[in-house]
């Protein structure tokens, strides 16, 4: 967090839901997305799904930045009920054409590894166009979709997403895939 | 032209110069001219036709005597003024009270009319065969392929169907003899077509078909076929054969065009049936010698009606399709209404924080659309940053 806040700003920051510093979407675009999150945020009263789009030239930048700003962000239109720990923030790189997807800890044991990517590959053909507003459209639907079927599941088995505790074993575990990674990393 | 002006004072003579004027003088001459030829142009020419009044002997009235045109009086005057007379009422008077009566008044025609005209009908056209008819038609295998008897066909017709119905067994297989009759007889049970067919088509010769058919009536044509052609085509086929000849035949008016179109819509479909014959049984196999007495199948050329729903019942039947339709749409539009109005809850799931972040380390999927030769797969970057540093 530390070097996310040493590049951008360790102090919190007032943005909108719907953040268009590149000027990629009309204005027309904008109000039907707003509508769009609106009815994301009617229909999952604890979470909010929110967009930033900008033109960072590094894929790495937009990364980061996305951790950051959902960390340091403050969404004027999103109801103080809902914290940041349950949004979804959509980052779109403009200038460096890449699209990211972060989301805060209370969603996070719903989300499996795939689940990001298959969001973003459908709204995929639509960025390539240069179509925003399409692929974003196409990411909140997917998401809302996903989340649906995932609150079923959790509501009918709530310990299904329970967090495995992380025992002495499991640490001695994650120390062993990380360093069979490393030296993976290292012949590579 | 000076010695033909006479001394008469006319505008046209200048009286300072003494002298007539170039047009006083033209006008002179034309007058002078009428009076000389005074039938010029009131004469008739000799070899125009006389009129009418002339071949008829009459005199034209010397209009001299006429009698004097009629006068109103004044008492007529006034009533005209004040419109108490009308003019040509003579004309339009009413009829009368004859007017109500119809113009054409139907006759009753007794019952004897009725039935003097069915029996110069059957006079016209017999319902029996004649005696002398009988051995012609049904003594023994006809000689040519169209049997007329009768002769209910002029020497041109009867040559021209000849030449077809040889020229059709020339190429086909089937061979097509055609039975004529008149529009209403009716065949003696000696000559019934599968007593004929059995006994002088069913041997030797080949596949034929007999057709007994009523001039002016295709409708009520009937045909046997050898019982081999069931071997490889359906009756239904056979059956609709003849229908389409039927229908071929009833596109024309004449009794005689309507012969030539049944005779060549028979052809076609023959030809068809000798193809599925040769399709389903080889070409060896159909020109074998028939020897076969299998049973004879009659077809005739009526349609079997089928039980088609009535008006009310159709209406009926979509009404209900409708209506379930409409019953089915409304659930399902029922049913996305409260899917969308549904809210999903999670469970609060507590979390640890990673990475000194208060609120999120989700770090999902970041794809690249920069090139549009790669699919998403491979240009993504699942693993984050971060997670190299732990």
């Amino acid at each position: 967090m530390r070097d996310v806040d040493a590049l951008f700003g360790d102090e919190d920051v007032r943005v909108a839901a719907l953040s268009d510093a590149a000027g990629a979407l009309r204005a027309r675009e904008r109000k039907a997305l707003r509508l769009k999150m609106n009815e994301f945020e009617s229909r999952f009263p604890q979470l909010f799904f929110v967009v930033y789009v900008g033109a960072f030239e590094e894929v790495s930048h937009l990364r980061q930045f996305g951790f950051w700003l959902l960390n340091r962000g403050a969404f004027v239109d999103v109801e103080v009920s809902r914290p940041n720990a349950c949004g979804i923030l959509l980052t779109l790189d403009v200038a460096g054409k890449a699209a990211g997807l972060t989301y805060g800890y209370a969603v996070q044991p719903f989300f499996e590894d795939d689940d990001t990517f298959c969001a973003l590959s459908a709204a995929h053909p639509h960025f390539l166009q240069g179509h925003y507003h399409k692929g974003i459209e196409t990411v909140l639907q997917k998401m809302t979709k996903l989340l649906a079927a995932r609150s079923r599941r959790a509501r009918k088995d709530p310990s299904y997403y329970q967090p495995e505790e992380i025992g002495e074993d499991n640490g001695e575990l994650l120390e062993r895939i990380r360093s069979r990674h490393r030296r993976k990393k290292q012949k590579i | 032209m000076d010695f033909l002006l006479p001394q008469i004072p006319v505008c046209i003579y200048s009286k300072s110069s003494c002298s007539w004027s170039w047009y006083g003088r033209v006008l002179l001459l034309g007058f002078l001219l009428i009076l000389s030829f005074p039938n010029l142009f009131g004469q008739r020419n000799e070899e125009e036709p006389p009129s009418r009044t002339d071949e008829e002997g009459q005199v034209i009235p010397d209009l001299l005597n006429w009698p004097a045109l009629p006068e109103w009086t004044r008492e007529e005057l006034e009533l005209l003024q004040t419109g108490g007379l009308e003019l040509g009422t003579a004309l339009f008077r009413e009829i009368g009270e004859d007017h109500d009566q119809p113009l054409f008044q139907a006759t009753i025609e007794p019952e004897d009319t009725a039935r003097e005209e069915e029996e110069e009908i059957e006079a016209i056209e017999p319902l029996v065969i004649g005696e002398e008819f009988l051995k012609p038609y049904f003594a023994g295998r006809p000689g040519s392929y169209l049997v007329d008897p009768q002769g209910m066909l002029s020497m041109q017709q009867l040559k021209d169907r000849e030449s077809f119905l040889e020229l059709h067994a020339g190429d086909s297989k089937v061979d097509l003899y055609l039975y004529l009759f008149d529009k209403k007889q009716i065949v003696p049970p000696e000559g019934q077509i599968e007593r004929i067919f059995k006994d002088h088509f069913l041997r030797g010769n080949g596949l034929t078909a007999v057709v007994y058919y009523y001039m002016g009536d295709p409708g009520r044509a009937k045909m046997v076929v050898s019982p081999d052609v069931y071997s490889g085509v359906s009756e239904s086929m056979v059956k609709g054969a003849l229908i389409y000849a039927r229908q071929e035949a009833q596109k024309m008016s004449e009794p005689s065009s309507q012969l030539e179109s049944f005779s060549t819509g028979l052809s076609i479909r023959l030809y068809w049936i000798e193809r599925e014959l040769i399709e389903a049984s080889g070409e060896e196999q159909l020109l074998q010698e028939v020897v076969a007495e299998d049973e004879i199948t009659v077809v005739d050329a009526e349609t079997v009606r089928e039980v088609l729903p009535t008006d009310h019942t159709q209406f009926f039947y979509l009404l209900g399709v409708l209506a379930a339709a409409v019953l089915l749409g409304g659930i399902i539009a029922l049913i996305f209404k409260r899917r969308r109005r549904r809210s999903y809850l999670f469970p609060e799931i507590e979390m640890s924080s990673l990475l000194g972040a208060p609120h999120a380390a989700g770090v999902g999927s970041v794809i690249h659309f920069g090139d549009t030769a790669l699919p998403p797969s491979v240009q993504k970057e699942q693993v984050p940053d971060y997670l190299q540093e732990i």
